[in-house]
């Protein structure tokens, strides 16, 4: 309604343009200069420190600037398992939340529409996560899964997993993390698409004779497809830079080492920083290369 | 499995940075020392290093002390405020600010690299890190000469021992001192070692535990390279007072192998504990304080340590004093405190299950609790010292980078 009121308002008169251009700069200012401190400077930061080599002392952690763009050959060398395991791992999670999210973002958004309260209680509850630490949630996931817990001497009970198989540091556990950590990423913004969702379209195709799996693939998904898309971006895109989860310490092993445990482990192991920032910067790009492409084929470039 | 959480690390972690806001000193001093190392990069890119002095000491003005150090090293289940500190505290009138905020020697050099180089505050007037990190603080020359003459009880009851044999990377202690020494064993899950193998306990780290296909997947190892892989060459033979480069390299080899086949599922610092307290982790290389801890609180003997006929290693805990500490007089008082018998000991009978290097704790210890006090994990003979423990040597600057990024890889299963 706001916003009705400002556009009814008449133009701005011509004659004050100049003005308002300073004005407008002004107000804008706080914000380049917020971009400038902290995401320009540490971009740059990160990016010179990516082309460093070791300094002659050959100390830990001495390192010199020398524009050296092997670093970015030898860290896809060494780690390319982590990176194509990084993104693998985001894939699965993403359309796992994707299959879990949308029927409950419906069921929330749609069917307990005439129920407002708890059509709210409900949209709480899926933010209520976000009050307790990541981490600890995922420390209390590592103790309820582990092997002397109830629920695995369960699922040994009956014969789920043989008492030399176990869940937590296995790739299954890493992506059961990802995927529940990140749910909430994927539910709120399918949940705001169909909230607004016209239901008079869905009787509209029932009027026209098609089947309920007609009337969702041609009316419900592309409605809600803003939806699918700014979810998969929100979960896919720290999904695999994510370091958490994947860590010897929460639920993974050795053997699911992502690329956020790789410039952990250069960045606080082996202050081997250039390593570690060329590692960062690849991560950056490859994801920026894949979501314009992914946006690109889905046709909402307005999001950007 | 409450009790689990709470002592676990990384919660302990959380729960202290959630009590301690950043206060506006800590964040001016921080922003300081950021513009300081920035102004340092930029002056001197690589070039030569500065000769580092101790700041000024306002001890006499300023009774306060800051300790930072790693979690289970406290009495009064880890209390910042606990009986011994207090006691510290009303017999000095220095006010002590504990902070368990060293969870791995890296990770918090990593923290503080830049004010130990730039010799500014650290925001500790002491911390406590193990031998090789500590031999690194000192031969950077980051942090003070030991005060003796501030502490006539470390100069009456320092153990031999320590003080000498342990010390190769700081001849003669000039620049560090025991908080406690760490014993590295085989460590098992009594019950569940059974069921899998039909034994009682192990006695071989290869035929036993690494090639025991009954154990694939219930292995746990630590984090610490000197610890894991010096127990393996000791398995193999090796003394590690003087191995080679080829010795190392074979090891760790051997080592990949067992985490690629999936026998060694674990690789951990301090919450490795909790897979052995959880059944997660059958057997294993485990410091044992750990275990006689994690025995007590689960009121049980469920967890057992194997002190191998091949041997064990052993590491110490080192107070340090940054060239940067503003209160090294309070600091040193602090350190000569936990050197009386009585003091050392009241840790050993309240939990702290780590070697002292005090002499004179012992009997005091077995005079009020007989079981703990001729605990040999906890209050070892000399001759134990000379015979069973065993020091992983220094390494130079260059090996230490080297095989610190080889074992990283290892560890994380980068081929």
């Amino acid at each position: 309604m706001a916003f009705a009121a400002f556009g009814s308002a008449p133009a701005p008169n011509q004659g004050t343009s100049r003005k308002s251009g300073k004005f407008v700069l002004a107000l804008l200012l706080p914000g380049l200069v917020y971009l400038g401190l902290f995401f320009l400077t540490p971009l740059i930061s990160l990016i010179m420190t990516s082309l460093e080599a070791p300094d002659s002392s050959g100390a830990i952690g001495a390192y010199v600037y020398a524009f050296n763009i092997q670093n970015y050959a030898d860290v896809v060398a060494n780690y390319l398992p982590q990176i194509l395991r990084s993104f693998l791992y985001a894939f699965v999670a993403t359309v796992l939340a994707l299959l879990i999210s949308y029927p409950l973002a419906y069921f929330i958004g749609v069917r307990m529409r005439r129920y407002p309260l708890i059509q709210r209680l409900m949209v709480t509850l899926v933010i209520a996560p976000f009050f307790i630490s990541f981490l600890l949630r995922t420390i209390a996931w590592k103790q309820i899964l582990s092997e002397g817990a109830p629920i695995m001497q369960w699922v040994h009970q009956m014969g789920w997993l043989s008492s030399s198989q176990y869940f937590i540091g296995t790739p299954a556990a890493v992506v059961f993390g990802l995927t529940y950590n990140f749910i909430p990423f994927m539910t709120l913004p399918l949940y705001t698409t169909l909230e607004r969702f016209d239901l008079r379209l869905l009787e509209a195709g029932a009027d026209l004779y098609a089947s309920p799996a007609k009337i969702f693939r041609k009316i419900t998904l592309p409605i809600s497809m803003p939806g699918v898309i700014s979810g998969t971006l929100l979960t896919f895109i720290p999904i695999a830079g994510d370091y958490v989860n994947a860590s010897r310490d929460f639920l993974g092993s050795s053997k699911t080492s992502m690329i956020g445990n790789m410039v952990e482990a250069d960045f606080l192991q082996n202050q081997d920083y250039p390593s570690a920032a060329s590692l960062s910067v690849l991560l950056m790009a490859v994801i920026l290369i894949l979501v314009s492409v992914y946006v690109k084929k889905a046709g909402t470039e307005d999001l950007l | 499995m409450n009790d689990s959480i709470h002592r676990d690390p990384m919660f302990q972690q959380l729960l202290a940075a959630a009590k301690s806001p950043v206060t506006r000193r800590t964040a001016l001093a921080g922003a300081g020392a950021t513009a300081a190392a920035l102004a340092l990069a930029a002056c001197a890119p690589g070039g030569a290093k500065k000769t580092l002095t101790p700041a000024k000491d306002l001890s006499a003005t300023e009774k306060v002390v800051i300790w930072d150090n790693w979690p289970y090293y406290m009495d009064g289940n880890d209390n910042p405020q606990s009986p011994t500190i207090k006691g510290f505290e009303a017999q000095s009138g220095i006010q002590v600010t504990y902070n368990i905020k060293v969870d791995d020697n890296n990770s918090y050099f990593a923290l503080i690299k830049n004010q130990l180089q730039s010799g500014t505050d650290t925001g500790a007037d002491t911390f406590c890190l193990t031998d090789w990190m500590a031999g690194r603080l000192i031969s950077n020359k980051y942090v003070q000469p030991m005060n003796y003459e501030a502490m006539p009880n470390v100069v009456a009851n320092y153990n031999q021992a320590f003080k000498t044999t342990f010390a190769d990377f700081d001849p003669g202690r000039k620049y560090s001192i025991t908080w406690k020494g760490i014993v590295a064993a085989v460590g098992y899950n009594k019950k569940l070692y059974k069921q899998l193998t039909g034994k009682d306990a192990p006695t071989d780290l290869y035929k036993d535990i690494l090639d025991n296909p009954l154990l694939k997947g219930k292995v746990e190892v630590l984090s610490e390279m000197r610890d894991t892989i010096g127990i393996m060459m000791l398995a193999k033979g090796i003394d590690i007072t003087s191995f080679t480069k080829a010795d190392f390299e074979n090891t760790l080899d051997e080592f990949k192998k067992y985490v690629a086949n999936g026998q060694i599922r674990g690789i951990k610092g301090n919450s490795y504990i909790d897979d052995y307290k959880s059944g997660d982790a059958v057997a294993g290389i485990v410091w044992a304080g750990d275990l006689i801890g994690a025995n007590i609180e689960m009121k049980n003997e469920n967890l057992g340590i194997v002190l191998l006929e091949s041997g064990s290693t052993f590491a110490c805990d080192n107070f340090l004093v940054p060239m940067g500490a503003t209160h090294s007089g309070n600091a040193f008082k602090l350190i000569d405190y936990y050197f009386q018998p009585e003091v050392a000991a009241e840790l050993a009978l309240a939990g702290v299950n780590y070697v002292t290097p005090v002499n004179g704790a012992k009997e005091v210890a077995v005079a009020k609790n007989p079981s703990i006090g001729n605990n040999p994990l906890m209050f070892p003979s000399d001759s134990d010292y000379s015979t069973k423990y065993h020091v992983f040597r220094s390494l130079t600057a260059q090996e230490d980078n080297n095989f610190s990024k080889l074992w990283s890889d290892a560890s994380n299963g980068v081929a």
